[in-house]
């Protein structure tokens, strides 16, 4: 009776030993899969960011050079490069959120300009996108 | 249990997850194939925003220099002259059709096209929506 016992618990743990090291590598596998999937994901992500970016860059540039000092006329042309994307705009002290009923706040993309126009005002601008 | 039917068992988990490690290993090397492709998708993607950059900022493509100026152009602000040069640019590209606001200031037989690129540019002291359409 006792050797067949001792057979029994040697033979149990042989096979809890080959159970261990298969999930140790499934583990290590998974962690493999989740780490490129980020990385690819990360990639597709940062051309939208730069193509937003851009178009943030376009708003605040042509707003100089057009003289846009109301903050209606920067929501026109914000509507005509993001027709559906939340965002906000700001001229000085006046800000207008534009799109954003309904919408989750994400990750905020912004930029912002300075400059003294013929008046000799200052005149701040800032657009953000989420 | 005996002894024949655990090692049995054993062996059995042992080559399931044999199979299944060898499984992950051919599924993540096709993946990484795969995320090469997307790599070289994604470069060729940068490529087209930065030489579009490129079209709009250029004095010797569209951006509008003024003539008391010589040397100074506007990023941004753009004439709709489409020259020699640029117009071999264009289609080394893939660009097919370009749009400002209503008008069409380049058209080469847009048959397929991929997808667009949308900037905001001033066009006769009006901000206007510039497409790159990329066949």
């Amino acid at each position: 009776m006792k050797i067949n016992f001792k057979k029994q618990h040697f033979i149990s743990a042989k096979g809890q030993i080959f159970t261990i090291d298969g999930l140790f590598a499934l583990v290590f596998c998974v962690l493999f899969l989740i780490i490129f999937t980020i990385d690819t994901q990360s990639n597709k992500k940062t051309n939208i960011e730069l193509l937003k970016l851009q178009k943030i860059n376009d708003l605040l540039i042509t707003a100089q050079y057009l003289n846009i000092q109301e903050i209606n006329a920067l929501e026109k042309n914000y509507l005509v490069l993001f027709p559906n994307t939340c965002g906000y705009v700001k001229i000085n002290n006046n800000v207008k959120e534009i799109n954003c009923t309904n919408s989750i706040k994400k990750t905020l993309l912004s930029n912002s300009i300075k400059y003294i126009n013929n008046s000799n005002h200052k005149i701040y601008i800032e657009i953000g996108v989420y | 249990m005996q002894k024949a039917q655990v090692m049995v068992i054993d062996l059995l988990f042992f080559s399931l997850i044999v199979i299944l490690i060898i499984f992950i290993i051919i599924n993540n090397v096709y993946q990484i194939i795969i995320e090469n492709q997307k790599t070289k998708e994604e470069v060729f993607i940068l490529e087209e925003l930065l030489f579009v950059e490129r079209v709009i900022s250029d004095c010797n493509w569209l951006a509008v220099t003024e003539t008391t100026r010589t040397s100074i152009c506007y990023k941004n602000k753009i004439h709709d002259n489409i020259s020699e040069k640029l117009r071999g640019e264009l289609l080394t590209n893939n660009v097919c059709k370009i749009d400002v606001g209503e008008i069409d200031i380049f058209n080469h037989q847009p048959n397929k096209i991929k997808w667009t690129i949308t900037r905001g540019v001033i066009i006769e002291n009006q901000f206007q929506k510039a497409t790159f359409y990329f066949c």
